[in-house]
């Protein structure tokens, strides 16, 4: 088996000390399920998961607010989680990933009430806050309406002594925006009077959801002017590192958001056993991936991979991020905001672009191809639309070949023959520059007319009386023979029907001839192979000529078209005898 | 898929259902799903990525019914499109880094010169 790493963030509470006026839980943050013991919740999953050989290579707690947890739960918790680090540490570094403390995530409001176990694990904590300072008064504020800034100030202080990460990140909406200035001066305030590691601070940008209507996001170009200006006020000095490092990280690779699916790796366990993707999808149905009682692993895990790949395809995907460079590092974004703003592209799109320059990302020289790679994975489009030109190095492509000679244009010709099964029509594309294959269903009850237009005959011919519409039948049960030993598909027949027959059919149109070929196609009804399918190409007997001249004088072309180039489709003949072949179907 | 087709339709229905498992690991209960989905919907659509199998009704694959997780098996290929008239395999592409070709050429390798029958009927 293959062992799969996952980042597990674990909701043992949903309850919250705080109640801040645009929190996006909003009523969620009441604890459902008191009494049950938020411990054996974890321990359930993460044994279950190894089960599954299912690694977690990180658990970070967030909420709710894990610091409401009474005292010795919390203990219990971090303990666990140190433990569980210490037993995993040489698989999970053997794998590739850093192996830290017990990490939460909290409001840093009730963080004195747990300080000695914070000090007995040297937990890593991430605080947030609101910036400027003023807003942070205004809008985190207690159950009862009062300011929540001066007890997390002194809480902060309580961390002097803890020598692991302590950290805070900040939300930006366009109201905090507005304050740039202010934000700037308390950064550099929280910078010099506090422990807090402001290098290793992170700003978040906010988007409209479940702000209560309190917060409106920042444009894209906001968003610019914002980075900017961090730039413009700490570059160079000792917070240099942060802004041109882990202040924007969140929009950068290493993150969530830039994963093709990030389903395959970013769970959320809250206390009652019920898996999401994240914070964001948290009580969200789309993002909902199971339960870790009731469903097994497997079915958890394709869930997430499912849901994530269904949220990305309910927004088209943009022209402009198939054509973007930094395609390969975004990814598009997060499903989650994509989907609240009904955008199929990153809403910090622009930010992103500027952030890759800024920190020498190199724009992806091969563009087309990771767009046509990130499709066929990610993407519900056709990738034929996609596919990238291939380019010959050595001699001119195919397509070169056909546009300096006119002579060959009718032999590559997307829209001169059709095949009409029924009613339904399908175009006859030359097989060697087909972007995909088609595979037709016949039966001998099927009607099947070729059509091909009437200046067909005129093409490279002085004299379309002598020429004819020119029908090749392959097997496909393939055969090795000749001197070079070529493996091809077995020759069947090859038809061909004159003008005179041609202009007798009564099927014929204005522009095209229409010829059935049913009878024909029955006629070697026992011939064709059943396994793979049948090919069915058609030319004009000139052109067939012209373009077996054109190989004889022409190397580059002849390497190019080596394989028939005609207009073709592919076929199953389905017969009777099949039908009535149970092997054939009970195969599965 | 275990039942003996009375018509036509439900024959070709079959063999589409059955050519999907040469390129798709699905479960049989997953097969039949899409084999009703086709009998179903006069609009379906099954689009086949490299890990999935996605159920849409007409083109708009914001409305996607269904996404069946499913690998896919066969590494010459980049995806299939499924209808009740179509069947398109997408051939993978090989990246200018590698050696390969794409294009939908089928795998034969006919070069009709070797067996040129030319009639001289002109």
């Amino acid at each position: 088996m293959n062992t799969k790493f996952i980042h597990l963030l674990y909701v043992p509470t949903m309850a919250c000390n705080m109640q801040c006026r645009y929190c996006y839980l909003e009523d969620h943050t009441v604890d459902t399920l008191r009494g049950g013991d938020c411990l054996e919740t974890l321990q359930y999953a993460i044994a279950k998961f190894r089960e599954a050989d299912v690694v977690p290579f990180n658990i970070s707690l967030h909420g709710g607010e894990v610091t409401t947890l009474p005292e010795q739960e919390f203990h219990d918790l971090i303990q666990y989680i140190s433990r569980y680090y210490q037993d995993m540490r040489e698989l999970i570094t053997d794998a590739g990933f850093r192996v830290g403390h017990p990490h939460i995530k909290t409001n840093l409001y009730g963080l004195d009430r747990h300080i000695e176990t914070v000090r007995e694990f040297n937990v890593s904590i991430s605080g947030s806050l609101d910036l400027p300072l003023s807003l942070h008064e205004k809008y985190r504020v207690t159950k009862g309406g009062e300011g929540t800034l001066e007890r997390i100030l002194d809480n902060i202080r309580l961390l002097e002594e803890i020598p692991d990460k302590k950290k805070v990140s900040a939300t930006i909406f366009r109201e905090h925006f507005e304050q740039l200035d202010q934000i700037i001066e308390d950064i550099r305030f929280l910078d010099r009077n506090t422990c807090l590691d402001m290098n290793d601070f992170n700003f978040m940008i906010g988007f409209d959801y479940n702000s209560c209507g309190l917060l409106h996001h920042m444009s894209e170009e906001e968003q610019l002017i914002f980075y900017r200006r961090m730039h413009e006020a700490f570059d160079g000095t000792n917070l240099d590192a942060g802004v041109n490092g882990a202040w924007f990280d969140e929009f950068g690779p290493e993150y969530c958001t830039n994963c093709d699916n990030c389903g395959e790796k970013f769970f959320l366990l809250e206390r009652n056993g019920d898996i999401y993707s994240c914070v964001r999808g948290q009580k969200n149905e789309d993002f909902y991936y199971g339960n870790i009682y009731r469903d097994t692993v497997d079915t958890i895990l394709k869930t997430a991979a499912r849901k994530i790949f269904q949220n990305h395809n309910r927004q088209p995907f943009p022209e402009e991020c198939a054509r973007c460079a930094y395609l390969y590092l975004c990814k598009t974004g997060c499903p989650f905001v994509k989907n609240v703003y009904g955008s199929g592209k990153s809403y910090t799109c622009l930010l992103q672009q500027q952030m890759y320059r800024d920190r020498g990302y190199a724009p992806d020289a091969s563009a087309d191809e990771t767009t046509y790679e990130y499709v066929t994975k990610m993407r519900l489009e056709e990738p034929e639309k996609y596919l990238p030109a291939k380019a010959s190095a050595e001699y001119p492509a195919l397509e070169q070949i056909i546009a300096q000679d006119a002579k060959l244009k009718y032999i590559y010709d997307s829209g001169v023959f059709e095949l009409d099964v029924d009613g339904d029509r399908y175009p006859l594309i030359s097989q060697i520059l087909r972007k995909s294959r088609e595979i037709l269903y016949l039966t001998p009850i099927s009607t099947v007319k070729l059509r091909m237009k009437k200046h067909m005959l005129q093409e490279e011919c002085d004299y379309p009386e002598n020429n004819a519409l020119y029908l090749m039948l392959l097997s496909g049960d393939l055969v090795t023979y000749g001197d070079e030993g070529r493996t091809k598909q077995r020759h069947i027949a090859t038809h061909q029907i004159y003008k005179g027959v041609l202009d007798h059919s009564g099927d014929n149109e204005e522009e095209w001839y229409v010829y059935d070929i049913s009878g024909l196609l029955r006629e070697y009804a026992k011939e064709y192979a059943t396994d793979s399918p049948n090919n069915l190409l058609v030319t004009t007997t000139e052109l067939r000529d012209c373009h077996y001249r054109k190989q004889e004088n022409n190397a580059y072309y002849h390497i190019q078209a080596i394989n028939l180039p005609f207009q073709n489709i592919e076929f199953y003949y389905l017969t009777l005898d099949q039908k009535n072949d149970k092997e054939a179907f009970h195969e599965f | 898929m275990n039942f003996e087709p009375q018509t036509y339709e439900e024959l070709i229905r079959m063999k589409r259902c059955v050519e999907l498992t040469k390129y798709y690991e699905v479960t049989e209960e997953e097969l039949w799903e899409i084999y009703h989905f086709l009998e179903q919907e006069p609009e379906a659509f099954i689009k086949g990525g490299r890990q999935n199998l996605s159920l849409i009704i007409g083109q708009n694959t914001a409305t996607t019914q269904k996404v069946i997780m499913a690998n896919c098996t066969d590494s010459s290929i980049d995806g299939i499109l499924l209808s009740r008239t179509e069947f398109k395999v997408f051939p993978h592409y090989t990246p200018s880094s590698g050696s390969g070709s794409s294009g939908g050429s089928s795998s034969n390798n006919n070069n009709n010169n070797n067996n040129n029958n030319n009639n001289n009927n002109r």
